[in-house]
């Protein structure tokens, strides 16, 4: 191969990975009534005018030490989750989700049919046996979201120049996620934030009480 | 004196406990709790006249473990058992330690947090006491159920049997019982719980009692006359006996119960207790309790 034929190959590899074919990234933050960061947002961007091409992959919720870890999941639909049990107890986990029915009945390890979201929507999941154990599955119609973490930041990455749809969803957020809603026309890196009013936490508390009860 | 510790209680307590633990079952989770509390009450004599009405308080300790077993997606029982020590301030003959094991069934009617749940309990407990007149068995069964009627309100319900056996029956008057401490109560009891955050909850309670109640006074006519039997009680004084005689009691209570993490909370509560006892003997009493609980 000839010196002006590498050239031409590491050039046009190099505009490979920069031209708009690697995408632009969306920095989001996600602020609650008080100003302080929210964890566990889902921030997603939905392209307008196209129907985004999903590729649903393998996921898991575990249980850890009478927990569901993590506690917000999100998975593009189609996608089959496990539920690995790594307590030496038993777990029973269930939905009632209309995006989502299930139960999968006491059992130790790993189930051996994951189980297959294929609807988008929100997906509550619970323990029968104890009743604090909680978590969700947000089942995307769109490749393009992230979590924000404890500084209430998200970073979606490799969006296509064009416009998006953005919005936010949180487990506790008041009213509805199509108000969150907010149009964007993304070219470069950009950025956006929310503020969104979330409702008291009032799971069931794991630690014990002066009168008994919990599950045993 | 081992000899009578094989034929005391204590050592069937202790036996029992043992192989509780000893058992080991597979498919068990291995379950372990602590207490460590504080008890104030105004009228730990339950007497009736001023000049018989003593207060006192207490500080507890309590360990428990045992194993739970999940039987089904909504059933579980628990097989435990329960080491604790109260130690009282003025008097030291209240003073006692307990040993026993107890069992329970659980079980929830649906799916979630908010599905009601029953469970069925029964208890045995040794007591030891300082002074002895005391020293004996508690025996408990109980029922209950709760279930969550909106979204921060919870309520629950029980039903209790309790029977103190103790060992003496000192006798004071010929033809009279001298088992003055044995007692026997079927208690009812309904609990609201308000879940103010996730981690604090505000309950209030009434519980009504009826059965065999002991009053500690000093030579007293209009108790003597309706006492079911009688004993010395020294430990209030040399001169006060122990008179057992039915009544009803009404309770109220209202207690705060706040996490400090996962595992453990405190909490603290106040009780006001209303007694009518037969003949007109009628007594009243305050609590106060704050009480740290781990899970381990």
């Amino acid at each position: 191969m000839t010196r002006a034929t590498l050239l031409t190959a590491a050039l046009l590899l190099a505009l490979a990975r920069t031209g708009p074919a690697a995408g632009a990234g969306l920095e989001a933050a996600v602020h609650d009534a008080n100003a302080a960061p929210v964890k566990d947002a889902v921030v997603l961007a939905r392209p307008v005018g196209t129907t985004p091409v999903l590729q649903p992959g393998s996921d898991n919720v575990d249980q850890i030490d009478k927990e569901f870890v993590p506690y917000v999941k999100v998975v593009m639909a189609g996608s089959p989750v496990s539920f690995p049990n790594k307590d030496n107890i038993r777990h029973q986990v269930y939905s009632f989700s209309p995006a989502k029915r299930f139960e999968l009945p006491l059992y130790v390890g790993t189930p051996a049919t994951p189980i297959v979201f294929d609807k988008p929507g929100v997906v509550t999941l619970g323990c029968n046996i104890h009743d604090w154990m909680a978590a969700y599955i947000y089942v995307a119609d769109t490749p393009y979201f992230a979590i924000t973490q404890a500084d209430g930041k998200a970073r979606l990455a490799g969006l296509p120049a064009g416009e998006y749809v953005l919005q936010v969803w949180h487990p506790r957020m008041e009213g509805v996620e199509s108000a969150t809603a907010r149009r964007i026309r993304i070219d470069a890196d950009a950025k956006s934030a929310w503020t969104v009013k979330l409702k008291p936490d009032l799971r069931p508390r794991r630690a014990p009480s002066a009168h008994g009860g919990g599950y045993r | 004196m081992i000899a009578g510790f094989f034929r005391s209680g204590t050592f069937a307590a202790v036996a029992l406990t043992g192989a509780v633990l000893a058992a080991s079952p597979a498919r068990a989770e291995w379950i372990a709790d602590a207490e460590a509390a504080y008890v104030f009450d105004d009228n730990v004599s339950r007497a009736q006249r001023e000049s018989d009405i003593r207060s006192d308080a207490a500080f507890l300790l309590r360990a428990g473990g045992g194993y739970y077993f999940q039987l089904s997606d909504r059933t579980g029982a628990t097989l435990s058992a329960t080491l604790m020590r109260q130690e009282h301030v003025r008097y030291s003959g209240l003073s006692h330690i307990g040993i026993g094991p107890s069992a329970s069934i659980r079980t929830k009617l649906g799916v979630g947090p908010d599905a009601p749940w029953v469970r069925l309990s029964a208890s045995a407990l040794r007591r030891e006491f300082d002074n002895d007149v005391r020293s004996g068995w508690l025996f408990a069964v109980a029922g209950a159920a709760g279930v969550h009627v909106a979204e921060r309100v919870g309520v629950r319900a029980e039903v209790r049997l309790e029977r103190q056996l103790a060992d003496r029956k000192d006798a004071l008057v010929a033809g009279i019982s001298g088992a003055a401490f044995n007692l026997d109560s079927i208690s009812m009891s309904l609990a609201a719980d308000y879940t103010v955050t996730r981690d604090t909850t505000v309950s209030l309670g009434y519980g009504y009692r009826n059965g065999d109640v002991v009053s500690s006074t000093r030579r007293n006519r209009a108790i003597f006359s309706v006492s079911k039997a009688i004993a010395p009680d020294p430990v209030f004084g040399a001169d006060v006996i122990a008179y057992r005689l039915g009544a009803d009691s009404h309770i109220f209570d209202v207690r705060v119960s706040h996490a400090l993490g996962s595992r453990m909370s405190i909490n603290f509560g106040l009780a006001r207790s209303l007694s009518y006892g037969d003949g007109g003997n009628n007594y009243y009493g305050s609590s106060a309790t704050a009480s740290l609980l781990y899970n381990f």
